[in-house]
């Protein structure tokens, strides 16, 4: 009851102003997009002279903002783009469309940045990456990995390494909604996690909050990384692509009708069917299995962008991506004087042909509408689809001749096909509002509706054989296909010159089984400006999660299965609160980001002690896990960026600490969460030694990741033999060593006659560090003894890498 | 050709460096004492069936000579142990040394027979460790009938085949938790032959993870399921059992049920999911940690009570059935 009367008078704040506002300002509204290739520029300035207002462009480069009658000197800027300056005499509301010139080259000069000044703006723990300032930076086999260069910011951590699975200020890694042009993404990895989905010739923006969640957000606790996709040249058709050592890429973008319809299509194919063998050899070795293994992935992505008129745009994207890991075996037996009923010798020939594969697949698309309903008013409405499955399948054929001594021949035939499959679907629409209502209010308010269908596990199995026949479907965990919708309100309120609010409230629904699942998430950050240079923010967020993951893993399995909350699950919960303190020093060249952030996780689940990962999907999951979780993760982030000058990069650095603790883990302990890092610390540079030469260097540090290793062992007597058991102490009471890296880089970039060429040439983990992926225990024989040994399984040694990339004028 | 041999060199790197012996520093334990005992109530200690074997733990990475030996068995037979009987009031009852015996490596005294309900504390030191102690509180006997019997096939049918059905109706003791087990053998007497017999029931008080049980029939079927009185709390319940003969000739057949003390049942619970999870040699699956009741030590100081039923078809007058 107590949080119904808060509610209410946060709505009641947020109604204020709706009944106290009279309109004396005109607004000016239009979108902001880059004169050379027609794309909407996100996050750009807008400043007004005179009134020392100012506002930024959306997510889809539109902005709106309120100007007094007569002549005004608007000022529009951002990164990388020279700065446009507009004389507009207002006498009504007005629509103009900004059209910056890039400046070449100067991206290189400038890291890493938010384009709207982080010290002014009201939410705290946002960081945008531009998609340029990822190519700088020195990739593992020259892969330029979206998610791996988020590792690299603070309060984020890698899982194992090499790997692109992320976790966000002690949260788990299903905590993270990924978003692709607003569809979210189950599965973001290929290769076991090795490489993310997302293909950065087709990326435009990468922007990451990690806390202070405005009430837009929503359906995770821990972050929300959204991933905008080019929208396509709207002036000129262009081509670039690259080639690596595993992958080749290729991206076609141009007009359909110039300035009015464009078009992007972008693939990128592995050829690790050549690299990967030695490792599927050595893991074939290891469980002595010679099945001609082989493995490739690929993306394709496609956006067409459509201009109705200055009011109306809409955007049709789509995204497919696909692992496969497949071979055959073949076999022959041969018996000899054989018997059959009637006595007849003969003898047998068996040959069989078993083909098998393991094939993970996102698909995602998005409709988008963004209509302007007026100057202030702009629309967005989304119609999205997405779907991750993973397919287990053993099709085998088989051949038996029986050769008769009396030179008759009997061939039966016979076939089997097993499939496992297990993935979920999403259907939704999505509308969000921004309502530019006055210089002191900024209202954006939305709903959304997504239609879920799991289906953690069915297999399908078809034999027809001479002796056995069958085609039966069984479900291990029944289809789950809740419905989850939210509405939101918030407001950005200008308090005073020092002092701005984003108030809001997130509702959702969550309604599985017959059981429904309200959520009340009220969400406040608060910016005060204690100088043109500083500013301190606090931010409060409750935030719930309806589904999980279910993985033990560290790396990207593709079996990790997706379950939701049901009625013996609850949905997750956390509340974060953050505080930080923000500096812009040296001439505004460097920047200064100190956060502090505690973060309360309920309703956690986790696998029962002994569940094994690899049998899981052939039970019903509900038996195979603890609830009601609590998890606890604070720290101190620190955050030092240099954005100008021929040196440019950051130095992040996080102190942490997260637990966990169930009831029936740990005998009912709290334990230091596995991913918990007490110190993380990422080093970034670049400098640009002339135009066109960039050389790059990062430096990674982090504690060891938390394991459980026995720490003693015993015998009892058990049915009159010793038996051998283990004593863990602590679940994740050892810590792996430490992990650290250091890799370099260079680019060369030159412009040729057809257009511009880049050779992009890296050294992955130049010392050789030996940073664990997993250990195990081994039994050894050592003069005469048994002895135990750890062994630690290290990926990446050194590993130089080139890559080739072209863009055709 | 020179993109070839940088690629296969590249390669070569890879494979050689995957694999490297790590040097653990595992926090240093202490060896403890590891305590492997049990009692059953109202029966005397027959260094048999009740027992306490002590040994000692190593650690993590330790190999298997680390144990101390007698003979060639990984006990120690130099320990004092002592095991008290202590009412419920907390009055030391009586006390029961317990000395070493080279013929079951294990320390006993024929005159300990444990009583229901009640408390024993059990103290065990040895030079080199750290003194442990337990305590452990007797459950009562089972008590149960059995009706609606009927017998499917011949006990001395040399063949495998459905034996009986029947309905077990347990009186559980209440305002306390309690864990039953409960298990049927076929004896031929004069071969000296004991073996268990395979039985299924669809109660869902045997629906437990300690039992490895089909989730999709949602029934039990094997040869020692455990039960608890979640669903039955103090009152009685009434379980129908469907029960196989193995292979072989036998004259007779007994039911037993044994209840546990909870120490025991969680032990119990947590080594067969260890030893479930023994080739987890990746790590892939989450640890299992071992319930204990020795403070200061491993292992168990565990304690049960048993009774049996026995179905002799030449018995008489009790249709069969007597007390075993």
């Amino acid at each position: 009851m107590i949080f119904n009367n808060k509610s209410l008078i946060i709505l009641f704040v947020l109604i204020i102003p709706f009944l106290t506002y009279t309109q004396n300002e005109y607004t000016l509204s239009g979108h902001i997009i880059d004169s050379e290739n027609g794309e909407t520029l996100i996050g750009s300035n807008i400043y007004i002279v005179e009134s020392k207002k100012g506002t930024s462009s959306n997510s889809y480069g539109f902005f709106s903002i309120d100007l007094n009658r007569g002549l005004n000197t608007v000022l529009c800027s951002y990164i990388g783009y020279k700065a446009d300056t507009a004389y507009i005499n207002i006498t009504s509301d007005s629509i103009y469309n900004f059209q910056l010139i890039p400046i070449n080259n100067i991206i290189e000069e400038v890291i890493l940045s938010s384009e709207e000044s982080t010290v002014k703006s009201v939410q705290s723990s946002v960081i945008n990456l531009p998609i340029k300032q990822l190519k700088n930076i020195p990739a593992l086999l020259g892969e330029k990995d979206v998610l791996k260069s988020i590792q690299l910011l603070p309060g984020v951590q890698s899982g194992s390494e090499g790997t692109s699975g992320f976790y966000v200020r002690g949260g788990g890694p299903d905590q993270n909604l990924i978003l692709l042009d607003g569809v979210n993404i189950y599965h973001a990895s290929h290769l076991l996690g090795f490489f993310s989905v997302f293909n950065d010739d087709a990326i435009k923006n990468i922007k990451l909050t990690k806390g202070g969640f405005p009430a837009r957000y929503g359906g995770r606790l821990s972050s929300i990384l959204e991933i905008d996709m080019k929208d396509g040249n709207m002036k000129d058709w262009q081509a670039e692509g690259g080639i690596g050592i595993i992958s080749g890429k290729m991206t076609i973008q141009g007009p359909i009708k110039k300035d009015t319809t464009s078009i992007i299509i972008s693939v990128r194919r592995t050829w690790l069917d050549l690299l990967i063998k030695p490792i599927v050899e050595e893991l074939e070795n290891r469980i002595d299995f010679d099945g001609n293994g082989n493995y490739y992935f690929y993306d394709f992505n496609l956006k067409i962008n459509h201009i109705l008129s200055d009011y109306n745009r809409v955007y049709f994207s789509f995204y497919t991506g696909k692992d496969s890991f497949f071979g055959s075996l073949e076999n022959e037996d041969d018996e000899s004087n054989l018997e059959d009923s009637d006595g007849l010798l003969y003898n047998r020939t068996l040959n069989t042909k078993t083909e098998f594969g393991l094939i993970w697949q996102n698909i995602t698309a998005a409709i988008r509408w963004n209509h302007i309903i007026n100057p202030k008013i702009f629309t967005n409405t989304t119609i999205t689809y997405s779907r991750y499955n993973f397919d287990n399948r053993i099709a085998t054929n088989s051949e038996i001749i029986n050769n008769y001594a009396n030179q008759d021949q009997e061939i039966i035939l016979g076939e089997s096909d097993y499939l496992y499959r297990s993935g979920i679907e999403d259907i939704g629409i999505k509308i969000d509002g921004d309502y530019n209502l006055n210089t002191k209010h900024n209202i954006k308010f939305g709903l959304s509706y997504i239609k879920h269908n799991f289906f953690p596990g069915y297999m399908d199995f078809y034999s027809d054989y001479s002796w056995y026949q069958a085609d039966t479907t069984i479900t291990f965990s029944d289809n789950i296909k809740p419905d989850n919708a939210f509405i939101y309100i918030e407001d950005t309120y200008k308090i005073n010159n020092q002092t701005t609010a984003n108030i809001g409230m997130h509702y959702g629904l969550f309604y599985v089984n017959k059981k429904l699942y309200p959520s009340l998430q009220p969400r406040i950050s608060i910016r005060y400006l204690i100088n043109e240079n500083s500013s301190l923010k606090l931010s409060y967020a409750k935030m719930q999660q309806n589904i999980h993951l279910l993985t033990n893993s560290s790396f990207g399995l593709p079996n990790d299965m997706w379950v939701p909350a049901t009625d013996n699950v609850r949905p997750q919960q956390s509340k974060q609160f953050v505080l930080g303190y923000n500096r812009q020093l040296y001439d505004k060249k460097y920047k200064l980001s100190i956060e502090y952030y505690n973060k309360e996780l309920e309703d956690l689940i986790t696998f029962s002690e002994g569940t094994n990962i690899l049998g899981t999907n052939f039970t019903a999951w509900e038996e195979k896990i603890e609830t009601d979780g609590i998890g606890k993760s604070r720290g101190l982030e620190l955050f030092l960026e240099k954005k100008t000058g021929k040196a440019t990069g950051w130095i992040g650095y996080t102190l942490s600490k997260s637990t966990r603790q169930f009831d029936a883990i740990n005998l009912g302990n709290e334990y230091t969460y596995k991913f918990d890092r007490r110190h993380d610390l990422s080093i970034v540079c670049s400098y640009k030694i002339r135009k066109g030469l960039n050389f790059n260097l990062t430096w990674v540090y982090g504690s060891g990741n938390a394991i459980t290793l026995p720490q003693a062992q015993y015998l009892l007597v058990m049915d009159n033999e010793f038996e051998q058991f283990f004593d863990y102490g602590e679940k994740n009471g050892f810590r792996l060593p430490a992990y650290h890296r250091l890799d370099i880089g260079c680019v060369m970039s030159k412009t040729k006659k057809w257009g511009e060429r880049t050779w992009s040439m890296s050294i992955y983990n130049l010392y050789n560090r030996k940073n664990p992926f997993f250990i195990y225990l081994d039994t050894e024989i050592e003069n005469g003894n048994e002895v135990r040994r750890a062994k630690q399984i290290s990926l990446f040694p050194i590993m130089p890498s080139i890559r080739y990339s072209f863009k055709f004028k | 050709m020179t993109k070839k041999i940088f690629i296969y060199l590249l390669l070569i790197i890879t494979y050689n460096s995957c694999e490297t012996t790590l040097d653990i520093d595992l926090p240093n334990t202490e060896p403890k004492i590891v305590i492997n005992s049990y009692m059953i109530s109202e029966e005397y200690w027959d260094a048999r069936t009740q027992f306490l074997t002590v040994s000692h733990s190593i650690g993590g990475l330790g190999a298997i000579q680390e144990y101390t030996y007698t003979d060639d068995v990984p006990v120690i037979n130099t320990a004092t142990a002592m095991i008290k009987e202590i009412s419920l009031d907390n009055s030391i009852l009586a006390e029961y040394p317990l000395i070493f015996h080279d013929n079951c490596y294990c320390y006993s005294n024929p005159e300990l027979t444990p009583k229901e309900n009640t408390i024993y504390e059990l103290n065990v030191s040895a030079e080199g460790y750290p003194n442990i102690s337990a305590t452990e509180i007797m459950p009562f006997k089972p008590n149960y009938t059995i009706s609606n019997f009927i017998m499917l096939n011949e006990l001395d049918d040399t063949l495998s085949q459905e034996l009986c059905e029947f309905h077990i109706t347990i009186d559980d003791v209440e305002n306390q938790n309690n864990y039953y087990k409960l298990k049927i053998y076929t004896v031929n007497t004069f071969q000296n032959k004991k073996r268990a017999c395979e039985y299924k029931t669809q109660d869902p008080i045997f629906l437990i993870p300690i039992n490895r049980y089909n989730s999709e029939n949602n029934y039990y079927e094997g040869q020692h399921g455990y039960f608890t009185d979640e669903l039955f709390e103090g009152s009685s319940r009434s379980i129908f059992i469907q029960a196989k003969k193995p292979e072989g000739d036998f004259d007779h057949f007994y039911i037993e049920v044994t209840s546990y003390s909870e120490n025991l049942y969680q032990f119990n619970s947590t080594r067969k999911e260890q030893v479930k999870d023994a080739n987890n040699i990746l790590f892939n699956s989450e640890a299992i940690f071992m319930h204990s009741n020795i403070n200061q030590g491993y292992g168990i100081f565990g304690g049960r009570a048993v009774t049996r039923k026995a179905y002799i078809p030449t018995y008489f007058p009790t249709n069969g059935w007597m007390d075993y």
